[in-house]
């Protein structure tokens, strides 16, 4: 598979860091599953992170720390929370297996959205869409930064054509209107930091949704 | 300007000797070894507690995430592969994804060990197992030879919440130019590692 689209050293940095809210780490994370190239950059960013941890001034630790932490190492880890079943008929990627989902809900024509990740999180939003084949999504803008990976079908805008692993990213200066590809419904992952600026309809229904 | 320290904390110089690090690694996951424990906990935890410092945790809670991050170090170390990452990065790897569970106030709950990793990276023969450990070294030198400006933002990025808006009203520059000097830092470091482009 052909990766084209990929997000920017800047947002692939910000991962390494630990620094993207969660609905913009989602993205990535799931970029990463389809992207060699990518997870290869992340290794070069992890490692800068490596060699940025080991020339930090130490900071002297409490007395008996030590001690503190070889009583603790016969306890078993705690074991990992149970994962939500993922909605049937969708793609999944691996990373978000333990995310909470909400169902399908009506976006406007041809357009449907499931909200994913706690309610009125403070990491952004981040939904699966599912557009109908040829389908204009609404014109939109950015409050902040936009990462959009697409796992079935594809969607063009001014910058080209993205398909399953592409990844598109928008900042505050941009705008545009993907179109979904012809050849079957568009299925994609959509993260965001800051609301969406919406025009037309989906704007006048987007405090309803939630998106 | 990334060198800050060599101190009296790490009087045997494990720092300088990532096989060391990787060699007392293996001994924790082998043979649960306490006194290789001790040693790379020495090392690693007063440098995590400045870490998470940095990051904004409170003393007392970076001291807590100090610890939980040696702790997790200990069960996860059969994990740990030399041939994909050296000790410092794999260090803090763990320290990240702890301080984005225990810190994050937005409740995403991902899963890090959901992306997949290659077994051996792209294109890299068996025989290359010993560059892939040196590549630490080969990082540091590669960030010590970064312009100042681009090394800047560099730092930045893993010492700051909101990298991106935040580094540029910090040094006054456009966020376009946060994300070109990003852009060539990586050309950069992945050259210096031999990363195809």
């Amino acid at each position: 598979m052909s990766i084209t689209h990929h997000p920017s050293e800047a947002t692939l940095f910000a991962h390494a860091a630990g620094g993207l809210p969660g609905a913009l780490e989602a993205v990535v994370a799931t970029h990463l599953c389809f992207c060699a190239a990518c997870r290869a950059a992340v290794r070069v960013a992890d490692g800068a992170g490596g060699a940025l941890l080991e020339a930090l001034a130490p900071a002297p630790l409490a007395e008996g720390a030590l001690d503190a932490v070889l009583a603790r190492l016969d306890q078993a880890p705690p074991a990992p929370a149970l994962a939500p079943a993922p909605p049937a008929g969708v793609p999944w990627p691996r990373p978000l297996a333990r995310l909470a989902h909400g169902r399908w809900r009506w976006l406007g024509p041809g357009m449907r959205a499931m909200r994913l990740g706690p309610p009125a999180a403070r990491g952004g939003s981040l939904a699966m869409l599912r557009i109908a084949p040829g389908r204009a999504m609404p014109v939109h803008g950015h409050g902040g930064l936009e990462l959009v990976c697409v796992l079935a079908g594809s969607f063009a805008d001014e910058s080209g054509t993205y398909r399953p692993g592409d990844v598109s990213e928008h900042d505050e200066e941009d705008r545009h209107q993907p179109v979904a590809g012809r050849e079957a419904d568009c299925i994609c992952l959509s993260g965001t930091d800051a609301a969406l600026r919406l025009s037309g309809l989906a704007r006048l229904l987007q405090p309803l949704l939630g998106l | 300007m990334v060198e800050e320290s060599r101190t009296a904390a790490d009087p045997g110089g494990l720092a300088a000797q990532g096989g060391e690090l990787a060699a007392l690694l293996g001994r924790v996951a082998a043979a649960r070894d306490r006194a290789a424990f001790a040693a790379l906990f020495g090392h690693f935890a007063p440098r995590l507690k400045s870490y998470f410092q940095r990051l904004g945790a409170a003393p007392a809670q970076a001291e807590d995430l100090a610890q939980e991050t040696m702790l997790a170090l200990w069960h996860k170390a059969a994990l740990f592969d030399p041939a994909r990452a050296g000790v410092n990065t794999w260090v803090f790897t763990i320290a990240r994804n702890l301080r984005i569970d225990a810190l994050r106030r937005d409740r995403f709950l991902l899963d890090p060990d959901g992306i997949p990793e290659e077994l051996a990276a792209p294109g890299v023969a068996g025989d290359e197992r010993m560059a892939v450990m040196q590549s630490e070294d080969r990082v540091r030198a590669a960030l010590a030879s970064l312009p100042e400006e681009q090394a800047l933002v560099v730092r930045l990025s893993f010492f700051k919440e909101k990298p991106h808006q935040e580094i540029g009203r910090e040094l006054g520059i456009p966020l376009g130019t946060v994300k070109s000097r990003l852009r060539l830092a990586m050309a950069r470091l992945r050259a210096a590692l031999g990363e195809a482009q």
